[in-house]
C-alpha cells in the first residue's frame, strides 16, 4: 500500500480515499483485516481522530465493517460498491473537466468523440 | 499537595551533602594537618587532639544549614518543573532543614560528650550556651532542656538568616546577585564605620543599641555569668527565626521562571 | 475524569511591554493542539504562565475551577518541556528519570528504556555534558513517559536531526494511541505537525488570532489563481491575506468563506492551500486580517 499524502484536500478524505483506491486495486482483499488507526496513524504521522473520521466515512459506505474487539475489516461486497460508487462518479469527475478542457482548446465534439474511440482500441490491443 | 515527596526527595538530598559537607571538613582540620606533620617530619609533636576543637560539629551544622538554607532557586526551578509549586517547596524545605537540624544538634550532644570522655578531658567547655545559661533554673535537666532549645534556636536564627538572603537573591538573576554580594557588604561596612565614627565623635551615644542586644538575650550585670535569664533569648531567638521564616516565604512565593 | 484547562482573559506585561492581551483558550482532553506563533509571539511566555513557572498579570488558569497557582494537585498533571534547563546541571540522566518518577505521579520505566535505548541517549551523561539535541530527547523521553494529563512541547524538535525528528513523532503518536492525553506542541516545523494537530492556535501580536480545527482553518484557506484582472474582480471585498505575482498570472491567497453569488470565471482557479503556507500570509502582518 503506497499512501501519498500531499493534496490540499482535507485530510480524512485523502485517508478514506487512499484506502478505498487499496481495496479497489485488491490491496486489502474483502474480509481482511485494514490496518489499524493507530498503526495509519503512526505510519503516516496523522492525528489518529482524523484517520478515524476517514474510515468511518468507508464505514458509512459499507466499504468496511467493524468488528468489535477485532478492527475494521474490508467488507463484502466492497469492491462491487466502491465500483458503482465510482461509476455513478465518473461523469462528473472524468466528463465534466473532459469537455471544459476541450473547449478551452476549440477540440470539436466529433474529434473527442472520436478519440475516446482511439483510447479503446489501444487499450484493446495493449 | 505532594508534600511527603518533597519532603522526603529534599531530606534524602540534604542528608547526601550535609554528610559530605562534615568529611570535608574533618579532611580539611584533622587529615590536612596531619598530613602536613607528616610531610614537614614533625609527626611525633601531631596532638590529634590539638585539631579536633570542640564546636566543630556545631560549626558545621551551622555553616551548612546557612549555606543550604540559602540555596533556593535551584531548588524551586527543579521543582517547578516537577509540577511543585512554590508553597510545597518551601514546607518541604523547611521541614527537611529542621529534621537535619534536630539530627545535627544531636550529633553534636553526642560529639560533646565523647570528647570530654575521650578526647580532651582537661579542656573547659566553651562558648557553649551553658556558660551563659547553664545555672539560670535549679533543677539539672531544666538547665540541660533550656540550653538545648537556646542552641537549637540559634542555630534556626543562622539558618533562617540563610534563607532570607537566598530567597532575596533567587529574584534577581546572575549578575544582579554577583554584584549584590560584592556591593551589600561594603556598604554595610561603610555604613558601620559611620556609625562607629558618629557614636565617638558626637554626642549621638548609641550605647542605648548595646543594651537593647543585651537586653534581647537577656543577659544583665547584675546577674553572674550561667545565671542569665533564659526566656529572653528563646523568645526573642523564636520571633526572630518566625519572621524570617515569614519574609522567607513571602519572597520565594514571587520566584519565578525566567527571572 | 480529565478537565479541561481554562485559559480566561490571560494578560501578561513585562513592565511596560505586553506580551499577551486577553488569551482565553481551552486545552481539551486527548487533544492535540498546535501552538503556531513568529518569535517573540509570546508562545513561551504563554506556557510558562500555564503551568505557573510566571505570574500572570491579569485573568486566570484553572483546571476543574482551581488555579494552577502554586497548586500541586494541578500542576502535578502538566509537563511541560521547553528550553529552560531547569534540572541540576551536573546530575546524570538516570538520576534525572528518578527524580521525576518521584516527584511526579510516576513516569513509565519501560517506555523510557526503549526511548532511551532508541535515540542511543547515554543515561549516565551528566546533564550539562549533553548536546542540545541530547538534552532535547532527554527532555522528550520525560514527556512521553511521565504520567501527566497535559502535556505542552516548547520546539521539541530543537536540535534533532531528520531521524530523530521522525522516531519522535512516532513515539509521540504510538504514546499517545496507548494513553490519550491533551499535547500543545509548539513549533516553527509546521509542515512535520500539520497532520498530528486536531487543532490550530495562531498567536500574533499577543493575542490569538485563530482557534479552530485544523480542517476547518484549512478549509477556510484559498489559493486563487489567474489573469490579474478576472482574479482581482472574484477576491474584491474578501479576505485576501496574501498575493504573488508573475507577469500578468496573478495568485491571491485568500482567509474565509468565498462569495458564493459571485461566477467563478473559467480563466482563475481556486484550490486550497496547506498549513505553513496559510501561517505564512497570516502572520506577514502588513496584509493578515481576521474577522471572528
Amino acid at each position: 500500500m503506497q499512501f501519498d499524502f500531499n493534496s490540499t484536500e482535507p485530510l480524512y478524505l485523502q485517508v478514506a480515499e487512499q484506502i478505498e483506491e487499496a481495496i479497489f486495486t485488491n490491496s486489502f482483499e474483502e474480509g481482511t483485516q485494514v490496518p489499524s488507526t493507530t498503526e495509519i496513524s503512526k505510519q503516516f504521522h496523522i492525528n489518529p481522530a482524523t484517520v478515524l473520521k476517514g474510515m468511518n466515512i468507508l464505514v458509512t459506505h459499507h466499504f468496511l465493517e467493524k468488528r468489535r474487539g477485532l478492527g475494521m475489516f474490508v467488507a463484502a461486497g466492497a469492491y462491487a460498491r466502491i465500483r458503482e460508487k465510482r461509476q455513478s462518479e465518473f461523469y462528473d469527475d472524468y466528463v465534466v473537466n473532459l469537455v471544459k478542457e476541450a473547449q478551452k482548446l476549440s477540440l470539436s465534439k466529433t474529434a473527442i468523440l472520436e478519440m475516446i474511440k482511439r483510447g479503446f482500441e489501444n487499450g484493446q490491443t495493449n | 499537595m505532594k508534600i511527603k515527596a518533597a519532603f522526603s526527595y529534599q531530606l534524602k538530598n540534604y542528608f547526601k551533602s550535609f554528610g559530605w559537607v562534615y568529611l570535608w571538613s574533618i579532611a580539611a582540620v584533622v587529615i590536612l594537618p596531619f598530613l602536613i606533620s607528616l610531610i614537614l617530619g614533625r609527626i611525633n609533636v601531631y596532638d590529634f587532639s590539638d585539631y579536633l576543637p570542640q564546636m566543630l560539629p556545631a560549626l558545621i551544622l551551622g555553616f551548612y544549614l546557612f549555606v543550604f538554607g540559602g540555596i533556593s532557586y535551584d531548588g524551586f526551578k527543579l521543582f517547578i518543573q516537577n509540577g511543585i509549586g512554590r508553597k510545597t517547596y518551601f514546607y518541604s524545605k523547611l521541614a527537611a532543614l529542621t529534621t537535619i537540624l534536630i539530627v545535627g544538634e544531636g550529633i553534636n550532644l553526642l560529639y560533646g560528650a565523647v570528647y570530654h570522655q575521650f578526647i580532651n578531658a582537661k579542656q573547659n567547655p566553651v562558648m557553649t550556651f551553658s556558660v551563659l545559661y547553664g545555672h539560670y533554673f535549679n533543677s539539672a535537666t531544666a538547665n540541660t532542656v533550656a540550653v538545648f532549645i537556646i542552641t537549637v534556636l540559634f542555630i534556626a536564627c543562622i539558618m533562617a538568616t540563610g534563607m532570607v538572603i537566598g530567597s532575596c537573591l533567587g529574584l534577581f538573576n546572575r549578575r544582579a546577585q554577583r554584584i549584590i554580594i560584592v556591593g551589600l557588604p561594603i556598604i554595610l561596612f561603610v555604613l558601620l564605620a559611620v556609625l562607629v565614627m558618629l557614636n565617638d565623635q558626637t554626642s549621638l551615644k548609641l550605647t542605648w543599641l548595646g543594651d537593647l542586644l543585651l537586653y534581647i538575650v537577656g543577659m544583665n550585670q547584675q546577674v553572674a555569668t550561667g545565671h542569665f535569664n533564659v526566656f529572653a533569648p528563646i523568645i526573642s531567638g523564636s520571633i526572630y527565626t518566625i519572621v524570617m521564616l515569614l519574609i522567607s516565604y513571602q519572597l520565594t512565593l514571587r520566584f519565578r521562571v525566567p527571572r | 475524569m480529565v478537565k479541561p484547562i481554562k485559559i480566561t482573559h490571560v494578560s501578561k506585561t513585562f513592565g511596560k511591554q505586553q506580551v499577551l492581551d486577553d488569551i482565553n483558550l481551552t486545552i481539551e482532553p486527548e487533544t492535540i493542539y498546535g501552538l503556531l506563533g513568529r518569535n517573540g509571539a509570546g508562545k513561551s511566555t504563554l506556557f510558562n504562565i500555564i503551568t505557573n513557572r510566571l505570574p500572570l498579570t491579569r485573568g486566570e488558569v484553572t483546571i476543574g475551577g482551581q488555579s494552577v497557582t502554586n497548586n500541586d494537585a494541578v500542576l502535578n498533571r502538566i509537563y511541560l518541556m521547553s528550553e529552560a534547563n531547569l534540572y541540576p546541571s551536573r546530575m546524570r540522566v538516570e538520576d534525572i528519570f528518578k527524580l521525576t518518577k518521584q516527584l511526579y505521579q510516576g513516569m513509565d520505566e519501560k517506555l523510557t528504556q526503549s526511548l532511551t535505548q532508541q535515540f542511543g541517549l547515554n543515561s549516565h551523561a551528566r546533564f550539562n555534558k549533553l548536546s542540545t539535541g541530547s538534552r532535547s530527547i532527554m527532555k522528550l523521553i520525560i514527556a512521553l513517559a511521565v504520567d501527566v494529563d497535559y502535556v505542552i512541547l516548547d520546539e521539541p524538535t530543537l536540535g534533532l536531526d531528520a531521524n530523530h525528528r521522525r522516531m519522535f513523532y512516532d513515539a509521540l503518536l504510538d504514546s499517545y494511541a496507548k494513553r490519550p492525553r491533551s499535547f500543545v506542541i509548539s513549533t516553527h516545523l509546521i509542515e512535520e505537525v500539520s497532520q498530528l494537530i486536531e487543532r490550530v492556535w495562531v498567536l500574533q501580536d499577543h493575542r490569538i488570532m485563530i482557534d479552530e480545527t485544523t480542517e476547518e482553518m484549512l478549509n477556510k484557506g484559498y489559493a486563487i489563481t489567474g489573469p490579474i484582472n478576472d482574479v482581482s474582480t472574484y477576491t474584491a471585498g474578501l479576505n485576501v491575506i496574501g498575493h504573488e505575482e508573475l507577469g500578468h498570472l496573478v495568485v491571491h491567497y485568500v482567509y474565509g468563506d468565498l462569495d458564493n453569488d459571485r461566477p467563478i470565471p473559467d480563466t482563475i482557479s481556486i484550490s486550497h492551500i496547506d498549513l505553513q503556507r496559510l501561517f505564512i500570509y497570516l502572520t506577514n502582518q502588513e496584509v493578515a486580517k481576521v474577522e471572528n
